[in-house]
């Protein structure tokens, strides 16, 4: 439950500082892709099930506010795919590396982008991808990857608790104490 | 670790159950832009009050900032403000006297004040786009606010876009520097016609394109862009911004080129939404 509570609280913190607040964090015009760096972290964190549904919410939200030709469900399917497919390698990958969550923002961030600026673009027969690539994908996947290293202290910290708090609860179950964790 | 006693769902399912929910709200809001409403308002009712406090403070801290660092420079402003001003008293009593004479003259033709002040609501911005592809916003005032779709926005003097779409306590700006839009234009002097469409790989220098200006049009660079009266969704008479570079087009009909907005679309704060809708003449 309280974790349930402060992932929802985390996706929108992230999706206010990136529409809200965007100004205060962007650099050049360009904002970066904060809540892409969420569902990647908890997904390799947390696997494939919290990774899917972080995905599926925060596409959620960002699509009923600014959904491509007020269209609800792309951004929602796009994020969810991310979310899972990176899941998938929680159980393969050691994930106290740095460079893991770096090269999947990376990847994940390149990857959206991409099916961006194909459905909401190539199909408007504005081709010149090198461009737009330059201008706008490239200088938000570095952006991104930079905030990357900073969130994932402490998003990994976060779970850390959040998991230790949830050992103890369980074991406080199996031994009959009753729901302490429920009465925080 | 994980050994709960409750049953749980495999993500696989989990994810086929989402992906035919997505594909079912993307069929839903394509056939009808309007079918999630109730949803989008009852997330912006929650979301739109903590907008408005978080812009609040966030203003507040760069208006502090922004005065500490402006001093100096306000007071040179204000010398050369002070000049200014005597010299606009002198043209505005001229002014004043050519007004008279133009209205003695409208009077006359019996015309009517098509350039009169449109009645408008100011609203804040709480939100932009999450992306870096478009060019949108969310103001805080929405349909109880008698705000409704394809209202023009303005700031300051110039035009902002308009209203795309439109919730209880919120609505969606479009942006006229946005890639997908396009305004019929005309030039202030001569009346040529044109039209403005926004383009992404120029957002980052502030400017528009320009094309379908005549070949034969006498327009010169800083030339002065308004929205046009043929404009089926901004009434006339809006300034845009201003010319420059144009060229001839290699059909030899059309010239085109850019347009300098007035406003600067990276720091918009507060907007005037005109709630006067363009009348087209058909239903």
């Amino acid at each position: 439950m309280i974790r349930k509570l402060i992932i929802a609280i985390l996706i929108i913190i992230s999706y206010l500082c990136q529409t809200t607040f965007n100004r205060g964090i962007s650099i050049g015009n360009i904002t970066p892709n904060l809540l892409i760096i969420l569902v990647c972290i908890f997904a390799l964190l947390r696997g494939k099930k919290e990774g899917l549904l972080i995905g599926f919410f925060c596409g959620l939200l960002i699509d009923l506010f600014y959904g491509y030709a007020d269209v609800v469900g792309f951004n929602s399917l796009i994020y969810m795919y991310l979310g899972y497919i990176a899941g998938i390698f929680h159980d393969v990958i050691y994930t106290d590396d740095i460079m893991i969550p770096v090269v999947f923002t990376a990847a994940s961030d390149l990857i959206y982008n991409f099916v961006y600026y194909i459905l909401s673009f190539a199909l408007r027969n504005k081709l010149e991808i090198e461009i737009y690539f330059k201008d706008i994908i490239l200088p938000e996947v570095i952006y991104t990857v930079f905030l990357t290293v900073f969130l994932y202290k402490i998003y990994k910290l976060i779970n850390d608790r959040l998991e230790k708090y949830e050992r103890r609860k369980e074991q406080g179950d199996l031994y009959g104490s009753g729901d302490i964790g429920d009465t925080i | 670790m994980k050994k709960r006693s409750r049953f749980s769902i495999p993500a696989k399912y989990i994810l086929i159950f989402l992906t035919v929910v997505c594909t079912g709200l993307i069929i839903l809001t394509l056939v009808n832009h309007k079918a999630l409403l109730p949803v989008q308002n009852a997330v912006s009712t929650v979301l739109t009050p903590v907008q408005k406090g978080l812009n609040q403070v966030g203003m507040w801290f760069s208006d502090k900032a922004e005065a500490l660092k402006e001093i100096s420079k306000l007071q040179e402003e204000n010398e050369k403000l002070r000049e200014e001003i005597d010299s606009l008293k002198n043209s505005s009593t001229l002014t004043s006297q050519m007004k008279n004479e133009l209205d003695r003259l409208r009077e006359l033709y019996e015309l009517d004040n098509i350039y009169d002040d449109y009645p408008k609501v100011a609203a804040r911005v709480i939100s932009a786009n999450s992306g870096n592809w478009f060019s949108e916003f969310i103001i805080d005032k929405g349909k109880d606010d008698g705000i409704e779709v394809d209202m023009n926005v303005i700031a300051g003097s110039g035009l902002v876009g308009r209203i795309t779409y439109v919730g209880d306590n919120y609505s969606k700006v479009t942006t006229i520097i946005n890639d997908d839009h396009n305004v019929s234009a005309k030039f202030a002097e001569t009346s040529d016609n044109c039209i403005v469409s926004g383009d992404l790989t120029l957002m980052e220098q502030n400017l528009i394109r320009v094309s379908n200006i005549n070949i034969d049009a006498q327009v010169a660079e800083g030339d002065k862009l308004v929205t046009s009266y043929i404009s089926d969704k901004y009434v006339p008479g809006i300034l845009i911004g201003y010319v420059s570079d144009i060229t001839d087009d290699s059909n030899n009909l059309t010239k085109s080129g850019y347009v300098t907005p007035v406003v600067d679309f990276t720091s918009i704060e507060e907007v005037l939404v005109i709630t006067q809708l363009k009348v087209t003449g058909q239903e």
